[in-house]
């Protein structure tokens, strides 16, 4: 054999210097304590109530704080339209309570009035049509008040001239900038805006990371979603990796008829279908359609994930129970439980370890998907998952709730997943090492 | 009684295959018997057997007088912890690469005796200079160590019970020559100062000529000379 | 006086690793000549297997391999590939084979690869071959796979699929070391026959020089990465001039009859940080002051030791 390494002590000692050579798994690590950090303290520093609905604004683009021009209900009503203009423009500053639009009216049979989110590339793309327009041979100046679903945002309004057949002559594009507005009677509800001010514009609550088509914080959200998927992720596959090792443990070491039975139920239990038993679970636990399940939802992996551990363990310990020093201790007069619990399952720990870090994104991702398709948790309360479900339905318009959501869930599940293999790989290292 | 293990008429099949026929054998106490043969001879379930790490079909062991049972229970471990111990072929493999060499050696004071820790460690200290081992040696684990120290280790934790017998299943055929030497002299130094007896299974019949007193070959399982 | 059948000259060979490059040859030299077998013996790290994979181009890429001259059979050796002429077993059996293929076929496939035999001439060959190695029911056997063989017999299997490559020069590396103490005489016994009877050169590899005793002409020690001793086999056996052999040989039971087995102390040195001069001083029972600081001097005389116990013979002072 090669002399003795002084270096060499601790198995966590060389493992952990192993890890620390790995930039992925470092880079997981970072991102791992970095999203618990945002879970334990983001509630501290961001005090914001997850559940409750900002209705002035709904499906915000994540913005550090808006500006809202307030309309007031007594002030004068809409803007007077000259009597000649030459070109497409605004009446009136736009907001989202009204973008009042007038262009002359000569030149054509009909008018039609259109709005895009981009720039129009042609005739054939004009955008959304909100209204066809015939002068009506008095007034050379149409117009146009457009009040449909406006948002804050740039749009490009286009006028067409249509001709006989209806088709698009000739068209101009405007482009306007829409500001965002609320009448004053919401922001005195939502105590924005007390009864006697009257002031021209009001500093709306910031939300960094948008919100909702419901109006709620994404960023709280966010918050307590990662605490309620994390919690599954972190509790469950702990609590089922150990249950599946110390079955797993006994059945290997036990061998004989002990254990071809025990691996008969587990290989009963792998053949169970979970969502099938996820359902079962709620109906059991009278949980309704609309309420949340996480009770059912742990349950359900608790019970149907354990055998997959348990094979693994069980393998490992039939080899290791084969070491002379097994004989040894067990001619020292040591018992079995003795035997499994000192001297097998820590040599099986490592690759325990490695499972449990491929259990945990396993975990969250199961959960995400079962609040995604209504099974896990839901609204009001939040998880990735579920407000992944909630963003599908706003994917074109406003994909930051649905981004959002999904690259947490996408982040979480990536760093342990390098720290995993980060881990595995250290462990050969060692392994390899030991057998030299 | 100066006769200190006997095995009379042991027979152990593995479904169709006797692997022991028959099996008797005697070794008297301060005795260095060797037991040869080829692989597949049956040596090593011989010697198993004998320490009850596998049952037997038929026949007894009686050592020192005591009949020992077929199928051993833990308890039965116990009470032969004291008296009986074995060392392994593989150094690497006959001690737990998890624990430190502290741990291993005071295992079997843990199990078999109410010596409280800091004399353990003394006793495993003792020991650990007796084979020549440096004082650092407790602290560390034993992939640091070389074979023939590993094999060291492995007889210290054998004999820190004090066991009258000592089976040693070919402790030195994964050595180097020189390392295998310093093994037999050690056996040798310890039969002289404890009053030890060996059972020693090996394959080299030059160095079993040269440790031991008597020696049994087997063959398929049986005794090939008397 | 014939030119020597295989010639290296300060062969060295570095190994990249995690903790430092490992020195794991350091200027070796030797000779095989036709119809000789050389014994190359040392214990476990001591660089003879590093060696004879480094004459087969069987280290990985990363290694450094170099020597002042290394021929084979005129050609230069250590030109990156493997070297025609030359074949190798090894010390597990069980590895040598593939599980999946039978082992009459692997024995044959040297002979269709290397030697353009057709698939049935290489069958027939095979076969002949194996009964050479005096495996019974040769013909039935070469449809057997690998585990359905004892391990004498398998290593012999191992040596007729060497054979079959028509090798000058055979490299054996540990062959029975796995193997049972009759069954290692009867393979030696067969080595021996076939380097006398078809001229067959041997690099034999053992750490076990009672074993090359009676069949090696000549044996070569290695200690710490450098042949510290040469000589022909019943010299060395008889008069060991390097301490380190004489402490090998005073471990041996079978030369020590009655007396008590010398054990030396300590371990070998760290490859990674070879000693400067003498790498046995360290162990060395009669080591001089200037051991340590200088090397001693090779010299290339029928039987040399590296020791400056045996320098100064020549020396003219």
């Amino acid at each position: 054999m090669t002399p003795p390494a002084a270096e060499h002590g601790n198995l966590w000692r060389d493992v952990g210097r192993d890890l620390a050579r790995n930039p992925a798994a470092l880079a997981g690590l970072a991102t791992l304590l970095l999203l618990t950090l945002f879970c334990l303290l983001g509630p501290l520093l961001w005090r914001v109530d997850p559940a409750a609905m900002d209705l002035t604004q709904i499906s915000q683009a994540p913005q550090r704080g808006l500006q809202t021009v307030v309309i007031y209900a007594d002030a004068p009503g809409s803007a007077p339209v000259p009597d000649n203009i030459d070109t497409l423009q605004l009446l009136a500053p736009a907001h989202t309570e009204s973008v009042p639009l007038a262009w002359p009216g000569s030149g054509a049979e009909r008018f039609a009035l259109y709005r895009h989110t981009l720039p129009p590339s042609g005739p054939r793309d004009l955008g959304l049509p909100l209204a066809t327009l015939q002068p009506d041979g008095t007034a050379s100046v149409l117009h146009y008040n457009d009040q449909l679903l406006l948002e804050n945002r740039r749009y490009y309004y286009s006028v067409a001239a249509l001709d006989a057949g209806n088709a698009v002559a000739h068209y101009r594009t405007l482009a306007v900038d829409v500001a965002h507005a609320t009448p004053a009677e919401q922001l005195r509800a939502n105590g924005l805006l007390g009864a006697d001010e009257r002031p021209a514009t009001v500093a709306l609550p910031a939300h960094p990371f948008g919100t909702d088509k419901l109006g709620r914080d994404l960023l709280a959200r966010l918050i307590e979603g990662g605490r309620t998927s994390l919690f599954i992720g972190f509790a469950a596959p702990l609590l089922y990796v150990l249950a599946g090792a110390l079955y797993g443990a006994i059945a290997g070491y036990r061998g004989g008829r002990t254990d071809t039975l025990m691996m008969a139920f587990a290989d009963f239990i792998i053949a169970l279908p979970f969502l099938l038993f996820v359902i079962l679970l709620r109906i059991a636990f009278g949980i309704g359609p609309g309420d949340s399940g996480i009770t059912a939802l742990l349950v359900a992996l608790l019970l149907l994930s354990w055998p997959n551990t348990a094979r693994l363990v069980r393998a490992q310990v039939l080899q290791l129970r084969s070491m002379a020093y097994v004989d040894a201790a067990r001619l020292q007069g040591a018992s079995g439980f003795y035997i499994v619990w000192r001297h097998l399952l820590p040599n099986v720990l490592p690759s325990l370890l490695v499972t449990l870090s491929f259990a945990i994104p396993s975990a969250i991702f199961t959960e995400a998907f079962l609040s995604f398709i209504g099974l896990g948790v839901v609204p009001p309360a939040a998880s990735w998952g579920s407000m992944c479900n909630e963003g599908l339905s706003t994917l074109l318009t406003h994909p930051h709730e649905l981004l959002f959501p999904a690259a947490f869930i996408s982040a979480s599940v990536l760093a342990f997943n390098l720290v995993g293999d980060g881990l595995r790989d250290a462990l050969d290292v060692q392994a390899r090492e030991a057998r030299q | 009684m100066t006769e200190l293990l006997r095995v009379s008429g042991l027979c152990k099949s593995f479904g169709d295959s006797r692997v022991l026929d028959d099996i008797h054998l005697v070794v008297q106490r301060g005795e260095i018997v060797g037991l040869a043969g080829e692989s597949g001879s049956g040596k090593s379930t011989l010697a198993r057997c004998i320490t009850g790490l596998h049952t037997y079909d038929s026949g007894s062991v009686h050592f020192d007088g005591r009949l020992l049972p077929r199928r051993f229970s833990a308890a039965d471990f116990r009470a032969q912890a004291r008296h009986v111990q074995m060392i392994f072929q593989d150094p690497l493999s006959s001690l737990n690469p998890r624990l430190t060499i502290a741990d291993i050696l005071c295992e079997p004071l843990r199990l078999n005796s109410a010596l409280p820790r800091d004399e353990q460690l003394a006793l495993a200290t003792g020991w650990l200079q007796r084979m020549g081992l440096p004082a650092d040696t407790l602290s560390r684990y034993p992939h640091a160590f070389s074979g023939g120290q590993l094999q060291r280790i492995g007889i210290a934790r054998a004999l820190i019970n004090q066991p009258q017998l000592l089976v040693c299943d070919e402790p030195i055929s994964a050595l180097d020559v020189s390392v295998q030497a310093q093994i037999v002299n050690l056996l040798l130094d310890l039969r002289e100062e404890l009053g030890l007896t060996l059972l020693f299974i090996g394959h080299d019949p030059a160095m079993l000529a040269y440790l031991c007193d008597r020696i049994v070959t087997m063959d398929k399982g049986r005794i090939a000379d008397g | 006086m014939k030119a020597p059948l295989l010639q290296v000259d300060q062969l060295r060979v570095q190994l990249p690793s995690p903790r430092g490059t490992v020195h794991a040859v350091r200027d070796a030299s030797f000779t095989v000549a036709q119809g000789e077998m050389l014994a190359v013996v040392g214990e476990s790290g001591c660089g003879k297997s590093v060696t004879a994979q480094a004459l087969m181009n069987l280290l990985p890429p990363a290694a450094e391999v170099s020597a002042a001259a290394a021929l084979f059979d005129g050609q230069p050796l250590l030109v990156g590939h493997y070297p025609r002429g030359m074949a190798m077993v090894f010390q597990n059996p069980m590895a040598t084979f593939n599980p999946v293929l039978t082992v009459g076929y692997q024995i044959a496939e040297p002979l269709r690869v290397l030697h353009g035999y057709t698939r049935h001439d290489a069958e027939r060959e095979a076969v002949r071959l194996l009964e050479r190695m005096q495996v019974r029911d040769a013909a039935q056997k070469a449809h057997r796979y690998a585990h359905e063989f004892s391990g004498g017999m398998l290593q012999r299997a191992a040596i007729a699929m060497a054979l079959a490559c028509k090798p000058l020069l055979l490299l054996a590396d540990e062959p029975t070391t796995a193997l049972d103490v009759s069954t290692q005489h009867e393979v030696m016994q067969l080595l021996a026959e076939l380097r006398s009877e078809q001229q067959l050169g041997i690099l034999f590899i053992t750490h076990d020089l009672g074993l090359v005793e009676r069949h090696a002409n000549r044996v070569a020690v290695m200690y710490a990465g450098q042949i510290i001793e040469t000589a022909a086999t019943s010299n060395v056996i008889s008069t060991p001039q390097h301490p380190y052999t004489q402490a090998l040989l005073a471990a041996l039971p079978a030369h020590n009859r009655g007396k008590r087995l010398y054990s030396l102390e300590g371990s070998p040195p760290d490859l990674r940080q070879p000693p400067p001069a003498c790498a046995f001083t360290a162990r060395c029972p009669q080591a001089m002051a200037h051991c340590s600081t200088q090397s001693p001097p090779v010299m290339a005389d029928s039987q040399h030791a590296r020791c400056w116990l045996h320098a100064g013979d020549l020396c003219d002072d």
